[in-house]
């Protein structure tokens, strides 16, 4: 008996034991490979020394980053305390919805209006789809490939893509059930957008999701939330940095494979040449996945470049502005690093970091790796950047 | 000859007997394998998945893989007759076809002895009308299935 209570006080010393351990590996991964943290890869090219982690693995560099406590799965926690848990197993409907009710609406306010100095507001965040629609408008404006005609289908696609944080989503759901069933009840109408906002974003509405539908990105207040995890450095500018390559990847599904497959043939194949894996081509919904990830990844180089100063990154890349660029990524791809074996609609996480992200001249730029070449090229609609001898562009 | 007889009628009656208790176990035994479920929830753009089994035998145990895990069990027989009644209703087709939705809110697996079903659950707006009707309703479903679940005796 004496025993198990032991167990039973020893383990959640043991846990933290382990958070520790993890949290060390985690800055070691960063110093691995004999390389000086303050080497910027520039330097290390001219040492003839081998590249710091994030430009020869960035996946690695940015799961090994140190991650503060999972504030949604707390706030979660919190919200369900308030609200749920006071509920008897058999409480009816209308009780649920009450409580989810009262629940979404906590989590919205504290994901965009309660927090003036732990993350963007509400305006904010709405005031970053801009520059995402814009930077992923930019990637196939004047490319002239597929088609002329084709640019501007996609581009008024994007551009008429709206955002809906949070409860806004239970209006557009009122909305859509009103269309669906005209003589439903408004009533009737609101209980159902209520449960269909928990199943999608989570009973309190703190799960990180965020998905695309009928020309809206929706944004769970959890997925915003959960961009604080990562240090408390410039947060509010990180946060919007982070936000950019979310939306820029949930906006690009109006117009990604599954829509047209053929706007990426020259995508898909520069992909297969430069990092082939058969559990990917092949695959559409995978190759969808992809396509956002391509348009995310060169919106994000892009809105680095253009906000360097608020970002506080230097003309060339230094190994402090890399880590800022790391955290970055990590509050925006972060759970991209649990790999989930089960799942047959996404690229691997790896393929998703080290090839698209790690390709894409905007983020190599502000990590400061080496520029793309034609061994290690950047893949772009018309296919390799630098092209491949005899390419045609 | 008598002792013969007697012998045999033992063993007749040893026979009976084990007949018996078998067919007593068989039915004890598909009298405790109850319903079955599991909930995938996946989070997108991430693909994490939140993950809700009930595997109910003399009891029903529950795990909630999610941002708030949860494991238990409960010996009340809510979760067997609200699963149950899940069956019945899909057997009655009040349920949406599955929309071909490249994103999924639910992959629902079912099972109860013979009677089992997967359903693939789209975002409502890949529902329309009268499918739209039927997708609310096995939301509300499955989302009270999870309430309940959570109201479970929590395990170790």
């Amino acid at each position: 008996m004496k025993f198990f209570i032991a167990l039973i006080l020893l383990l959640p010393l043991s846990a933290l034991a382990r958070q520790q351990t993890m949290f060390t590996a985690g800055l070691e991964a960063l110093s691995t490979g004999n390389v000086s943290p303050e080497i910027t890869c520039q330097q290390a090219l001219e040492n003839g020394d081998p590249l710091p982690l994030h430009c020869r693995d960035l996946s690695s560099a940015i799961c090994s980053l140190p991650k503060g406590p999972d504030g949604a799965a707390i706030k979660d926690r919190e919200i369900a305390r308030a609200t749920y848990d006071p509920l008897p197993a058999n409480a009816t409907q209308a009780q649920r919805n009450r409580a989810a009710q009262d629940a979404i609406g906590m989590s919205d306010t504290q994901a965009y209006d309660n927090n003036s100095a732990d993350g963007p507001s509400r305006d904010d965040v709405r005031r970053m789809m801009d520059p995402a629609r814009w930077n992923v408008i930019s990637l196939f404006n004047g490319v002239g490939y597929p088609s002329v005609d084709k640019q501007r289908q996609m581009a008024n696609t994007v551009q008429n893509i709206r955002l809906k944080t949070g409860t806004e989503y239970v209006a557009s759901l009122v909305q859509w059930g009103r269309q669906q069933n005209p003589s439903a009840s408004q009533e009737t109408l609101r209980r159902d957008a209520i449960t269909t906002y928990t199943a999608a974003c989570g009973r309190t509405g703190m799960e990180a999701n965020a998905f695309f539908e009928e020309g809206e990105v929706i944004l769970c207040p959890g997925l915003a939330y959960s961009m604080r995890d990562y240090g408390n450095n410039n947060k509010i500018e990180e946060i919007k940095a982070a936000l950019i390559f979310t939306m820029s990847h949930e906006i690009t599904h109006s117009i990604d494979y599954l829509v047209n497959p053929t706007n990426f043939d020259k995508l898909i194949s520069c992909y297969q040449r430069a990092a082939p894996d058969a559990s990917i081509f092949g695959n559409r919904n995978k190759l969808a996945e992809l396509t956002s990830d391509y348009f995310g990844a060169f919106a994000l180089g892009k809105y680095l470049a253009d906000n360097a100063l608020k970002l506080g990154l230097p003309p060339a890349a230094t190994p402090a502005s890399a880590s800022t660029v790391l955290r970055i990524l990590a509050r925006s791809v972060g759970s991209y690093c649990t790999v989930d074996p089960t799942d047959t609609d996404h690229p691997n996480p790896s393929y998703r970091m080290n090839q698209v992200l790690a390709r894409a001249p905007g983020i190599k730029a502000a990590l400061g790796c080496p520029a793309p070449t034609a061994d290690n090229p950047s893949c772009t609609l018309r296919g390799e950047n630098p092209p491949r001898p005899g390419q045609a562009r | 000859m008598r002792i013969q007889e007697k012998l045999c009628r033992t063993d007749k009656m040893q026979m009976k007997l084990l007949t018996l208790i078998t067919f007593m176990s068989c039915l004890i035994g598909t009298a405790w394998s109850g319903p079955r479920l599991i909930i995938e929830h996946p989070r997108y753009p991430f693909l994490q998945k939140d993950i809700y089994t009930v595997a109910c035998e003399k009891e029903c145990a529950v795990k909630i893989s999610s941002t708030d895990p949860f494991s238990g069990s409960t010996a009340k027989p809510l979760l067997q007759e609200k699963i149950r009644a899940l069956i019945t209703e899909y057997e009655k087709g009040e349920f949406p076809v599955f929309s071909e939705s490249p994103k999924i809110l639910y992959d629902l697996q079912v099972e109860d002895g013979t009677k089992k079903f997967r359903l693939k659950v789209g975002y409502p707006r890949s529902y329309r009308n009268q499918e739209y009707t039927k997708f609310n309703l096995l939301v509300e479903r499955i989302e009270e299935l999870k309430f309940i679940m959570r109201k479970s005796e929590k395990g170790p």
